[in-house]
């Protein structure tokens, strides 16, 4: 037997540095403190969302209830200079969606005539746009919130389905970029809750859409028939929720739902705990931080995270912080904002002490921002 | 300085020359930017030109070769890829060459909606006589990543689009 291709022989790697046993707070909020200020070059690729990035920032540090570091009218100021306006009135009926941009790249001026020729803004930018504003306390009396309301339902596809964006200046261009409706559905879903109006979409459709994305084994998919995810399941069970179509806690009130099976969405959400107490985003994927939340949120709504092993999920999660601050999506790699805002999130739901509570549906802390 | 840094200052190089003609449009951040990023020169210069470029609706053999640039630095910038397209369209482009360059982004990271949503475009104005090519271009993806989901969304939607179920029930033999 060749001893250098047997791994039989082969040495044991060493083993991993001891994960801290308790969550760092000053160090994420270092972190998130550090990322505010200055972005490394590594982000270039995440540019065209530079929006959500802030979202991720100014969300975790009011998680971590460390909000006053930010200036707040500045914060106000910036997120306001992304909303794409219409000349006149009139213009919010001419099919295009007035929401916000995602970042400078899909902004461009208006023609010489004030006219918005070419308009980026996009239903994610526009939900983190409106979430940041709501954390850092912006009077919502002060957005038009008319021609966002109004505008939005031009994304709303006769099948209940929402679409991104237009972003296309030749109408005969028929453009979708993002077919993950199931997200989309949702971001509409919590900007409608935010802007405490349902002009925005027709709901009625929207549910019906979402049940459709129900698959056989009881998780959702981002279209329907395609295959379940921890993502999707989130989008679906939280934009119904919002919605006003699931009641809070189902399972506590022992009541089912006439519009998804809550045993089978309870039976595959729980199997999603691994062995190592991490959450995976589908069968046989490897547990990532991020599902802690996507999975753990929807078992939230349920009423059934009591049934989740808290204890080897901590462990999981501990094994995913960094000793710079922030969580990575996979065991001892390096963080990113993405994977360690989700990270705060989990923990919150955790009950982790020094966090903000989360509303589980919205993604965002209750009550403290007066939500 | 190894070989791939003395391509892309001489990517740069070429760059500035071809586009001596145009004014960069810079970003405006405004006075209080929020998580600014620490961007590549070569990043900023190719933006400010694309933001020119999109802004005048240049729709140029030039201007499409910025645009692949312009997605190897930033591969979810779907403003570039909505542009491309229009910039395909006329041009009136071969897209069998269009298939070819979602392959090549897809070899440096293939998990991303705009790449994807792109070869559906291009499989869709191609039609029928794509499906082949889309069963296998999923295929491949699916051998090295079997859970990929968007290959599968893909394949799936080429199916119910493009049809070619013919040999599909093989095919899930196969992998079982």
């Amino acid at each position: 037997m060749d001893s250098e291709t047997d791994p039989l022989d082969s040495s044991p790697s060493p083993p991993p540095p001891p994960s801290p046993a308790f969550f760092e707070r000053d160090r994420h909020v270092m972190f998130l403190q550090m990322m505010y200020q200055l972005l490394p070059y590594q982000y270039q690729t995440q540019e065209i969302n530079r929006l959500t990035l802030a979202y991720f920032v100014i969300s975790g540090l009011h998680l971590l209830q460390s909000l006053h570091s930010i200036d707040k009218d500045a914060v106000a100021d910036w997120v306001l200079s992304f909303q794409a306006r219409p000349r006149v009135k009139g213009e919010i009926n001419n099919g295009q969606f007035y929401g916000f941009h995602g970042s400078r790249t899909s902004q461009f001026p208006p023609d010489d005539n004030g006219i918005l020729v070419h308009n980026g803004s996009h239903l994610a930018s526009t939900y983190c746009a409106l979430a940041i504003l709501k954390i850092i306390g912006y009077d919502f009396a002060n957005i038009d919130s008319e021609s966002i309301l109004t505008s939005m339902r031009n994304l709303q596809q006769p099948d209940g389905r929402f679409i991104g964006t237009f972003d296309c200046m030749d109408s005969s261009v028929h453009c979708t970029p993002d077919p993950c409706h199931g997200l989309l559905n949702d971001l509409s879903a919590a900007i409608c809750s935010m802007l405490e109006s349902w002009s925005g979409m027709d709901r009625e459709k929207a549910k019906e859409y979402i049940s459709n994305c129900q698959s056989y084994d009881g998780g959702f998919g981002l279209t329907p028939g395609s295959e379940s995810h921890g993502g999707a399941t989130y989008c679906a069970v939280a934009s119904l929720r919002l919605m006003g179509f699931v009641e809070d806690d189902l399972l506590s009130k022992n009541e089912s739902s006439s519009i998804i099976n809550v045993q089978l969405l309870l039976d595959w959400s729980l199997q999603r705990q691994a062995a190592d107490g991490g959450f995976q985003g589908r069968p046989n994927k490897d547990s990532d931080t991020c599902y802690a939340f996507w999975i753990g949120a929807v078992l939230r709504i349920l009423g059934g995270d009591k049934f989740i092993e808290d204890k080897s999920l901590r462990g999981f999660l501990l094994t995913c912080q960094s000793e710079f601050g922030g969580f990575s999506k996979f065991p001892g790699q390096l963080p990113d904002l993405y994977h360690s805002y989700y990270g705060y999130t989990a923990f919150s739901l955790l009950d982790e002490p020094g966090l903000n509570p989360l509303c589980a549906e919205l993604g965002i802390a209750i009550a403290t921002a007066g939500i | 300085m190894d070989d791939s840094d003395g391509e892309e200052v001489a990517g740069q190089a070429h760059r500035r020359a071809e586009w001596s003609d145009v004014t960069p449009l810079p970003q405006n951040d405004g006075p209080s930017p929020v998580v600014p990023i620490a961007y590549k020169d070569d990043f900023t210069e190719t933006m400010d030109l694309f933001r020119a470029v999109f802004h005048a609706q240049e729709r140029s053999p030039r201007a499409l070769s910025l645009t692949s640039h312009a997605i190897s630095l930033n591969p979810g910038n779907y403003t570039v890829w909505q542009f491309r397209r229009v910039i395909l369209e006329a041009l009136n482009v071969d897209l069998l060459g269009e298939l070819d360059f979602t392959q090549s982004v897809s070899n440096g990271n293939s998990k991303n909606y705009q790449l994807w949503h792109h070869r559906r475009w291009v499989a869709e104005k191609l039609g029928a006589s794509s499906t082949s090519k889309e069963l296998e271009f999923t295929k491949k993806i699916l051998s090295l990543d079997a859970k990929h989901y968007h290959a599968w969304s893909h394949r799936q939607w080429v199916l119910q689009s493009l049809g070619g179920w013919e040999d599909e029930l093989n095919y899930c033999d196969d992998l079982l």
